[in-house]
């Protein structure tokens, strides 16, 4: 409900766990401002756990390498479905039993899968009878699925409706169009639910095939933070994985392909509102000017009320509603994007002043004053981005997931104080051409009206 | 539920309901303590300490929300929420804004049917700076025309994007102005495009002067603070905001309904939708409360979880697409119990009320398996300690709570209210309130885009009522 709209997470999904990870860290101290423990199963699982005993409550995750961008070639929308089915029935029992096995120990599980990741997640009270019986249930549901083929057409028409849904958001086309057109042939082009053609093409071998390839020890990570001892989070991760085959890691995905010559597309759509997107060349999580960029992104339209964008568009114009720009720096290569949701008839207006903004940034850089206060917003913010252990899981998962030094929280501040103006601007200067790039308007063509 | 004035979401079926549970646990961690103080000027302040990190969520809660908007300026209680930002005699527009942001801090505000409230999370030990501001703004609010009609064309392009091209969000509409005749849940929270496009200076100064006054708010303050000390700066900071005599809130009540009311819409979509909604009474105002713990047990066996009765029944038997429940337990109202559904590829709309109706007649006819209502509870329960684990959450319901006219320690009261519910109550609440005298149904059938241009565009307009 009070999710940021602006935020990736919302315009990519998937990609949350990018955008969190930036998240800064407090001030210099002696010890760690998140204490983790890590290891691996016994079958090749990669372990962290953080310990909380502020709730009597557990959260594990298991994160795979197992998201849209590993859908086999024309089938988009394959991780996505394979998500979907574990909870429709394993080896051992069907839907009805695994939703009443949750419930009835107060348990939470969800398996979701986004551009990058499929997520596993159980929350559970950490008293013994209630919490191991779901744990076990998770562990089946995760490596034992039945995908009965009964099951696999009914999921599989319910996942082409919900694209047809989607299609009825005038930005969530913008954002499909934008992706195929900013990826190009990669394998972060497709949705992650797939289109209507490439779903209708996805077999039901094809979703056991993606399970046995991607649902392995070696492909997952494993977060848990809660109130167990050590001994405890070592059963815990041994049983939510014990089924997994060891297998292997999942290969690089190949470079993200550069954007090429500018170009616009419009897509008819019958709204009173049009959506506009723009993309630009952008870098990878692990690039090493992402916090210059994840720095000027907040001062440029990152960051809501404070954002250059939010004050020129809508605060003093009034052109808009929401109007943001975001990051989208993924393991093969990133993005940058600004948006806006005008009147029709304000299209060009509004393309005009984000472009403008855009280059005057290039330009001139952020001002020393701009700068004091986005860094003052990122550090002073750090206690509240792991204030509750669903957020401390969440930001474990995405250390792990992308590869970053376990050490990331403690010397944040100190990164996020170091960055200056100009480097800010330069990496802008680097990046982000404004030149080439991709405009992506969906609203009713010119001439016609809703 | 709350449009926000950032991000919100109009159409959504209604929070609350369950996370709900059962038979146990005897686990719980303590509940820590909510402390309570009246200032003198009527101004009521709850403090619940959650010592986990140095972080506060300041929230305040104004007893007013659409519902009690007159016709003419329906939604101005959220165009008035985004004037909020807008300066005082003290501060420039959106200056208060700047100083959050400056300290690291989240801020928004949210406007209901029963409420406008207004929140910043932060370090702890900036408390006293939010509380100055807003203490501030509910004294001092500059309307300044000029930042009032830019963000009149603000609000117009929230309902836009929320509204105008949203079909599901539109049937949404469609079913609460059908059901309710005279209640203030008639008309929609962002109000309808003309009395949007109508507004004046003069009704958001009436609206301040009417209804921003201490003695129609309620301060929570939930994070790491020592109440006495919340308490002194209370006193400090709101404590010279003056009392006002207000009038007091018209009852509006929802006169009866004597027969099954329809609605159609038809406009450009993909999918056809249906809901359908019965007046049923909230904990505000249910004789018995027993009866609305029932009925939120009721929405829980049917769409609680993937294995409540119409994701097992219904959906996964190939029957329909998608089917939900909706109800609002915290209404200051007579509300809706809402079902709705998805139908599948081709599948007439008369198939999807007939499944769904059978689902309500089960309920009438049969009481509710044991097993059932144990997994509610046990749902319930375990939730009651996830809740804690956000700080906003804890806030909002103490808010929400108070606000509507339940005293605060219900929300504590609630899993107990959810464990003593049997099978015999359900089936009542079932049998008294699931009739056709009370139900609503609206249906969204798509109208090809390009074969039927869309006359309503300048306007909203008027979506048909039948």
């Amino acid at each position: 409900m009070f999710t940021d709209a602006r935020s990736p997470m919302a315009r990519f999904p998937g990609l949350f766990l990018a955008t969190f990870t930036l998240l800064l860290a407090a001030s210099v101290r002696a010890e760690p401002v998140l204490p983790l423990e890590t290891w691996q199963t016994d079958n090749g699982a990669k372990v962290l756990f953080y310990a909380s005993d502020s709730l009597p409550m557990v959260d594990a995750r298991i994160t795979l390498d197992a998201g849209s961008a590993r859908d086999p070639a024309g089938k988009g929308g394959t991780a996505s479905l394979t998500a979907d089915l574990l909870e429709e029935g394993t080896t051992e029992r069907g839907a009805k039993a695994i939703a009443d096995g949750f419930a009835r120990v107060g348990a939470q599980f969800s398996v979701n899968a986004s551009l990058e990741s499929a997520t596993v997640q159980l929350r559970s009270l950490n008293q013994s009878d209630w919490l191991w019986p779901a744990v076990e249930l998770a562990g089946e549901v995760v490596a034992q699925p039945a995908f009965d083929s009964g099951d696999f057409e009914r999921e599989r028409d319910r996942q082409l409706r919900g694209i047809e849904s989607r299609q009825q958001s005038a930005s969530a086309v913008a954002q499909d169009t934008l992706r195929k057109a900013a990826f190009g042939d990669h394998p972060y082009a497709h949705p992650t639910d797939g289109s209507i053609d490439s779903v209708e093409r996805i077999e039901h071998a094809d979703v056991r095939d993606f399970h046995a390839r991607h649902y392995v020890a070696r492909n997952a990570t494993v977060v848990i933070v809660g109130d167990l001892d050590r001994a405890e989070a070592r059963r815990l991760a041994e049983t939510l994985t014990a089924g997994l085959p060891a297998g292997t890691p999942a290969a690089p995905l190949p470079e993200v392909p550069e954007i090429g010559t500018s170009r616009t597309l419009h897509v008819d759509f019958p709204s009173e509102q049009s959506t506009v997107l723009v993309a630009h060349e952008g870098v990878r999580r692990k690039h090493e000017d992402y916090l210059p960029l994840y720095v000027g992104n907040h001062i440029l339209g990152g960051s809501g009320f404070a954002s250059r964008l939010m004050s020129e568009l809508r605060e003093k114009r009034g052109l808009a509603y929401s109007t943001y720009s975001y990051l989208v720096p993924l393991r093969a290569g990133g993005r940058f994007v600004m948006g806006i949701q005008t009147r029709n008839d304000q299209v060009e207006k509004a393309l005009d002043l984000m472009t403008g903004e855009l280059r005057r940034f290039i330009e001139e850089g952020p001002t020393d004053e701009e700068l004091e206060d986005s860094q003052a917003n990122l550090i002073g913010g750090f206690p509240m981005r792991l204030n509750s252990n669903a957020k401390i899981s969440e930001q474990i998962g995405a250390l792990a997931f992308f590869g970053l030094p376990l050490d990331y929280f403690d010397t944040y501040t100190q990164r996020v104080d170091a960055v200056k103006a100009e480097g800010v601007r330069k990496a802008f200067e680097r990046h982000v051409a404004p030149g080439h790039r991709i405009v992506v308007i969906v609203g009713p063509k010119a001439g016609q009206n809703g | 539920m709350l449009p926000i004035r950032r991000l919100f979401s109009n159409a959504a079926p209604s929070v609350v309901a369950l996370t709900a549970a059962l038979i146990f646990p005897v686990v719980m961690a303590q509940a820590a303590e909510v402390h309570e103080r009246n200032l003198d000027n009527g101004l009521k302040v709850l403090v619940l300490p959650d010592e986990r990190a140095p972080v506060v969520t300041h929230q305040v809660w104004y007893k007013v929300g659409s519902a009690d908007e007159p016709g003419g300026i329906t939604g101005i209680a959220h165009m008035f929420e985004h004037m909020m930002f807008k300066g005082t005699d003290n501060l420039g527009p959106g200056e208060f804004s700047d100083i959050i942001a400056r300290l690291g801090g989240d801020e928004n505000a949210f406007t209901g049917r029963d409420f406008t409230g207004y929140f910043q999370t932060l370090a702890a030990d900036e408390l006293p700076t939010m509380m100055r501001w807003e203490a501030d703004r509910m004294a001092n609010l500059k309307l300044d025309a000029e930042e009032f009609a830019r963000e009149k064309e603000v609000v117009k392009e929230e309902w836009r994007s929320r509204v105008r091209d949203t079909p599901n969000a539109r049937l949404n509409q469609l079913l609460y102005a059908t059901a309710f005749a005279s209640s203030g849940y008639h008309h929609p929270i962002i109000g309808w495009k003309t009395d949007i496009d109508a507004y004046t200076i003069e009704d958001l100064q009436a609206w301040y002067h009417n209804h921003y006054a201490p003695n129609n708010a309620t301060l929570v303050v939930v994070g790491a603070v020592d109440p006495d000390k919340v308490f002194s700066l209370a006193e400090q900071h709101y404590g010279p905001v003056e009392k006002r005599d207000l009038a007091p809130t018209k009852p509006r009540e929802e006169m009866p309904q004597h027969g099954l009311k329809r609605a159609q819409l038809s406009i450009p979509a993909q999918l056809p939708h249906l809901s359908m909604g019965y007046k049923v009474p909230s904990l505000v105002t249910a004789e018995d409360s027993r009866q609305a713990y029932a009925l939120a047990v009721a929405s829980g066996i049917l769409a609680g979880d993937s294995g409540a009765r119409l994701n097992n029944d219904l959906v996964r038997q190939g029957k329909l697409s998608n089917a939900s429940t909706g109800y609002n337990l915290n209404a200051r109202q007579t509300t809706l119990f809402t079902l709705d559904a998805t139908p599948k590829e081709g599948q007439p709309l008369d198939e999807v009320e007939a499944l769904l109706r059978e689902q309500i007649e089960r309920l009438k006819q049969e009481p509710v398996g044991k097993d059932e209502l144990d997994r509610i509870k046990a749902q319930v329960a375990a939730s009651d300690v996830y809740e804690r684990d956000s700080l906003f959450y804890q806030g909002m319901k103490l808010g929400m709570y108070e606000t509507v006219g339940l005293d605060y320690r219900l929300a504590d009261r609630f899993v107990e209210g959810i464990r003593a519910v049997t099978a015999e109550d359900v089936q009542a609440v079932a049998q008294t309130f699931f009739r056709d005298q009370a139900l609503t149904i609206a249906t969204l059938e798509p109208a090809p885009a390009d074969a039927t241009p869309n006359q309503q565009t300048p306007t909203g307009g008027v979506d048909r009522v039948h």
